[in-house]
């Protein structure tokens, strides 16, 4: 009777992993290999496993019902690298290209996203379907380090990154637009107060990408804000609106070489920036003036480069100045320079050398650190 | 792809004519003003567009060279050279 459940969790997960398993190359194969029209009927039966292909005929394969898939066929010819030219295909050759591009996967939970930053969005992360190339993302990645003093049993540890989602809406009274709810957390903890950054911000953000001019593409980013710290002793409400104009042909938005065939590659991203607001509780952070509002504005400008030869290193400077014009707030500068080399294919994993010196961005709290850290972007 | 290759010479075999689309569509994105091909592969050119201008500018590209109309949505769902491919042979088999 105990075995009752473990053979019915057994049979069910067998019955998964056979209904995934997709259909056997063994039926379409014969003496271990494949006709071009056998490799066709196979890939067709992979992508519709409620078809009975092994029982179709070359002829019957011409017939229209077949038109779609043929089509879909061709393009897997291009997929898995197939010769559309060639007759014979072995199967072992088959199984091990289509393994090979087919188990190449993003790493994603329920399309939360986990970056530096919230405004890296990128619309789309395809990911690459092939092997051989791998996708540059625009997102940076979060971060995260930890050292241990043995002398003075001090920790120190830290966390730079931004949590978000975002959700088209396509028939919005404006027109399309991307709702993006975040939170953003920059913590750095050690023994010495004044060093610490304690700022973590909750924003409810849109993005409007508005007409263009010229070539130039525009994107509006606004939204509402609250920003506190770990333990919600701060607490400022307010909000943010940013324009950030795209031109891939310059590599504003989009990597670009800087001469035909160069070696190295740059990509810019630059956007105005504004926010404005109330703090209601400075709470315990001296940078902030309890009962006063604050207004800040000005760019962000990023370059980045990354050789064609080992792309995945990634080079990186960052320069955020956002000004207050009143004495109530303190304007915010921060400049950060990066260089991270990826794990993986995808960026997915990060070693990351980074540099940052100036003023945390709304809790305006001083830093100057030099961090090697794990990065970790989904 | 020359301007008089739009819609001639397009195989009727959908399997050929599949192939005839990714590599024209291929060749093409090597070729055009917005992927300058000296720094992206085709398929990297695609993947690498993250925002709506990319895809504005690339579908109007494709819609041009095809004589189909592609929209920077559809651009945006196909996400590959492949989905992108097999998105203009449908519209081709409509035509």
């Amino acid at each position: 009777m105990r075995l009752r459940y473990p053979i019915l969790l057994l049979a069910v997960f067998v019955t998964l992993v056979s209904q995934g398993a997709g259909p056997k190359i063994t039926d379409f194969s014969t003496n271990g290999t494949l006709s071009a029209d056998d490799l066709k009927r196979f890939l067709i039966q992979k992508r519709y496993p409620s078809f009975r292909m092994s029982s179709v005929s070359n002829e019957a394969l011409t017939q229209k019902v077949f038109s779609k898939p043929l089509s879909e066929v061709g393009i897997d010819f291009r997929k898995y690298h197939f010769d559309p030219n060639t007759n014979t295909f072995s199967t072992n050759e088959v199984m091990a290209k289509i393994k090979r591009i087919d188990e190449q996967g993003d790493i994603s939970l329920f399309n939360i996203r986990i970056r530096d930053k919230w405004q890296d969005i990128k619309y789309f992360d395809p990911g690459d379907q092939t092997q051989e190339e791998v996708p540059y993302s625009k997102a940076k990645a979060a971060t995260f380090a930890y050292t241990h003093d043995f002398l003075t049993n001090g920790n120190t540890w830290s966390i730079h990154g931004a949590i978000f989602r975002e959700f088209d809406l396509t028939n919005s009274p404006v027109g399309p637009i991307t709702l993006v709810p975040s939170v953003t957390l920059d913590k750095v903890q050690t023994a010495d107060v004044k060093k610490q950054v304690d700022s973590l911000v909750f924003r409810g953000a849109a993005v409007k990408n508005i007409p263009p001019v010229n070539d130039f593409y525009q994107d509006l980013r606004f939204g509402a804000l609250y920003a506190t710290d770990v333990n919600f002793r701060s607490a400022q409400v307010g909000g943010e609106i940013e324009w950030e104009p795209l031109q891939n042909h310059w590599g504003l938005g989009a990597y670009k070489g800087f001469y035909p065939n160069s070696p190295v590659l740059y990509r810019l991203q630059a956007f105005l920036h504004a926010e404005a607001g109330d703090i209601l509780d400075a709470g315990r952070n001296p940078n902030l003036k309890e009962g006063t509002g604050f207004f800040r504005i000005g760019p962000f400008i990023q370059a980045e480069l990354k050789p064609v030869f080992w792309d995945r290193l990634t080079l990186s400077a960052r320069w955020e100045d956002y000004e207050a014009p009143t004495s109530d707030a303190r304007s915010t500068r921060l400049f950060i320079t990066a260089a991270s080399v990826a794990f993986d294919a995808k960026d997915h994993f990060t070693l990351e050398i980074k540099y940052k010196k100036g003023r945390q961005p709304l809790t305006a709290e001083k830093q100057e650190t030099f961090e090697i850290a794990l990065g970790v972007k989904l | 792809m020359n301007p008089q290759d739009k819609g001639g010479g397009i195989p009727d075999d959908p399997f050929k004519r599949a192939i005839y689309v990714y590599d024209k569509l291929t060749d093409f994105i090597s070729h055009s003003q917005m992927i300058n091909k000296s720094f992206l592969t085709p398929q990297r050119a695609l993947t690498d567009i993250y925002n709506p201008a990319g895809f504005r500018q690339l579908a109007g590209d494709v819609s041009k060279q095809f004589a189909v109309q592609i929209t920077a949505a559809e651009v945006k769902k196909a996400a590959t050279i492949e989905g992108l491919s097999l998105a203009i042979v449908d519209k081709l088999s409509d035509k």
